[in-house]
């Protein structure tokens, strides 16, 4: 049950991280911040085959953003790269919600620049 | 995420979004800022200040003063006008210091200045016109007053690296910018859609998606969506910076201004089609909405021309298709409407940012494999648009020139000859 | 070879995409003045030195690094 993680940066220069999941997210994952804003696009109500696509977001803290049934989440952190150690502390409180949440047990990470 | 309550009214026919009588279109950061680095900072001798602020003023000014119509007291009427810009992702702004004499404003959400400096670093002069122009024209609006009754100054920007804010300061007295007419929606046409090729892209079901997402300002009056920064822009703040700019060049050059003009406002074209284009068809949303129904490339052109029908930009069609060259046919392209209601018939084709935009989704979608999720680096940039195979897109028809639509046909451009020989 | 040509070279070598557009824009004026555009500076035309100079300011500003031609 891994989980990979690949870090890069946003074109604002924002550590993006992209993960996949060891298997499709289900709605549990909206509840993985309690304090966060979250925002569930119904598309599969209004296309036909597609997905339901979701958005945990905090201003100045994260934008989290994935599809329910797939494996891909997509998180940008912090205002920006030079926010640091706030940055890394969201960082870490998210893999480790979803180690704790059993989505994976193990975050690897593979760094590749912008 | 704030609650906004904007008047905004879609004119799901004419694929647009209009508040207060002004068209808004989503763009992003690498097109806003690149356009305004090629007019402020590429053509230098041009005085574009006053036009670049002047545009600011007067969408802002015709914008407000259709919506205060309704809306009698000063507080209320800021209220609005901050809410507004903040849902834009135009920035924030507190304008409860201003009155009917002018005053002084500073911000630290500034989205040119933020966008210039993720773009292009430091900035060796202030980059908020834009913003400026906003405030001279909305804080006349608000006090009732006539267009180009405030001077502006940009007394300090956070894009040059010496200031943490963006400061403003407004004075009742001539204005030091152009005050141009504003236009509105324009003349629009009744579409007559084409036939398209068949696909099993649902247009209208992505159309009613994606005009249904809340995209929309954070606290800071950013929107970060799609890898970009994206804004609502006013439609006829983009028409009449890149047309002023084209009419001084060729007032001072002639002809020869329009042909250095063109490539570079039609290269801003190619820079958004990349960044927004690129990260709508790499975002978690495509991969929900749109790609699950994509079989084959050219149904990924026409997932991208579905999105597009949502961003404001008129009715986008791809009506031929292959590998070899298309055919987009844009009915009411926002360019032409704009211009034709600004300065009348166009003695040339004017729709610079959709003859850059169609050649970037080929380029995207044939050249560029979008498909396989690559990195947007500047060397993929590169790759699309500058090696052996890229696409480019030729005017067919220009509704600014009196034609009903406007079309272009996109084909791999026949490889550049060596104009420089190696060194 | 001659000294534009290098300097065009070198502009479309490490410059953007965009980059020979942005250069044009910037020197057109005096491209109009020399009655002469960058495609007719080739590999055997000579260019007076003030065009040169414009052309080389240019081509850093552009590319963001001195021009070494």
């Amino acid at each position: 049950m891994l989980i990979y993680a690949t870090r890069t940066l946003d074109c604002a220069s924002k550590t993006r991280i992209h993960y996949r999941m060891p298997e499709p997210l289900c709605e549990r994952i909206l509840d993985i911040f309690p304090e966060a804003e979250v925002v569930v696009n119904r598309f599969s109500k209004r296309v036909a085959g597609a997905r339901d696509h979701f958005v945990l977001s905090r201003t100045g803290g994260y934008h989290i953003a994935g599809i329910l049934g797939d494996v891909r989440i997509v998180a940008t952190f912090g205002k920006t790269a030079r926010d640091g150690d706030a940055c890394e502390h969201t960082i870490a409180r998210f893999e480790s919600a979803l180690c704790s949440e059993r989505f994976g047990q193990v975050v690897q990470r593979v760094r590749t620049a912008r | 995420m704030p609650v906004y309550d904007i008047p905004f009214q879609l004119d799901a026919p004419h694929r647009r979004c209009v508040v207060g009588g002004e068209p808004m279109l989503f763009h992003c950061h690498h097109y806003n800022t690149f356009l305004q680095r090629t007019i402020q900072q590429d053509a230098d001798f041009v005085d574009s200040r006053p036009f670049l602020v002047g545009a600011a003023a007067e969408v802002a000014f015709a914008q407000f003063s259709s919506l205060f119509a309704r809306v009698d007291a000063i507080a209320d009427r800021k209220r609005l006008a901050t809410s507004l810009y903040q849902w834009a992702g135009l920035g924030t702004f507190d304008l409860t210091n201003l009155d009917d004499t002018g005053g002084e404003v500073r911000t630290e959400n500034s989205h040119y200045a933020m966008a210039w400096r993720a773009k292009f670093g430091r900035s060796n002069r202030p980059v908020c016109d834009f913003a400026s122009g906003w405030l001279a024209g909305t804080l006349a609006a608000i006090y009732g007053l006539s267009a180009g009754s405030f001077s502006v100054e940009h007394r300090s920007c956070s894009a040059c690296g010496d200031s943490p804010t963006c400061g403003f300061r407004l004075t009742r007295e001539a204005p030091n910018y152009t005050v141009f007419n504003p236009v509105g929606t324009g003349a629009l046409t009744e579409h007559r859609p084409q036939a398209i090729p068949a696909t099993p892209v649902d247009y209208d079901g992505i159309l009613e998606a994606l005009t249904g997402m809340e995209i929309v300002g954070d606290t800071n009056g950013q929107i970060p969506a799609f890898g970009v920064y994206l804004t609502r822009h006013y439609a006829n703040y983009y028409n009449r910076i890149s047309f002023e700019f084209e009419r001084n060049l060729h007032a001072l050059l002639g002809a020869q201004g329009i042909e250095v003009a063109s490539p570079l406002l039609i290269e801003a074209g190619h820079v958004c089609a990349f960044n927004t284009f690129g990260g709508i068809m790499t975002s978690p949303e495509w991969d929900a909405l749109i790609k699950p129904s994509l079989k084959t490339r050219e149904d990924w052109v026409h997932g991208i021309v579905a999105a597009i029908n949502a961003l404001g930009w008129g009715r986008w069609q791809v009506t031929t298709l292959s590998e070899t060259e298309a055919e987009f046919v844009i009915h009411d392209d926002y360019e032409s409407t704009g211009y034709l209601a600004m300065y009348g018939t166009s003695d040339h084709p004017i729709s610079y940012l959709a003859q850059g935009a169609v050649a970037g989704v080929m380029n995207l979608v044939y050249h560029g494999d979008v498909a396989s999720n690559p990195e947007f680096t500047a060397e993929y940039y590169n790759r699309l648009f500058k090696t052996e195979g890229s696409y480019a897109a030729n005017c067919l028809t220009s509704k600014a020139q009196g034609d009903e639509v406007t079309s272009f046909r996109v084909r791999r451009a026949v490889a550049e000859a060596a104009l420089y020989e190696a060194v | 070879m001659a000294t534009a040509n290098r300097i065009l070279y070198w502009v479309r070598l490490k410059g953007d995409v965009e980059a020979i557009n942005r250069l044009r824009v910037k020197v057109v004026r005096s491209l109009i003045a020399h009655r002469i555009t960058l495609e007719q500076m080739d590999a055997t035309r000579n260019v007076e030195q003030d065009l040169i100079q414009e052309l080389r300011l240019a081509a850093s500003q552009i590319v963001q690094q001195k021009c070494p031609f």
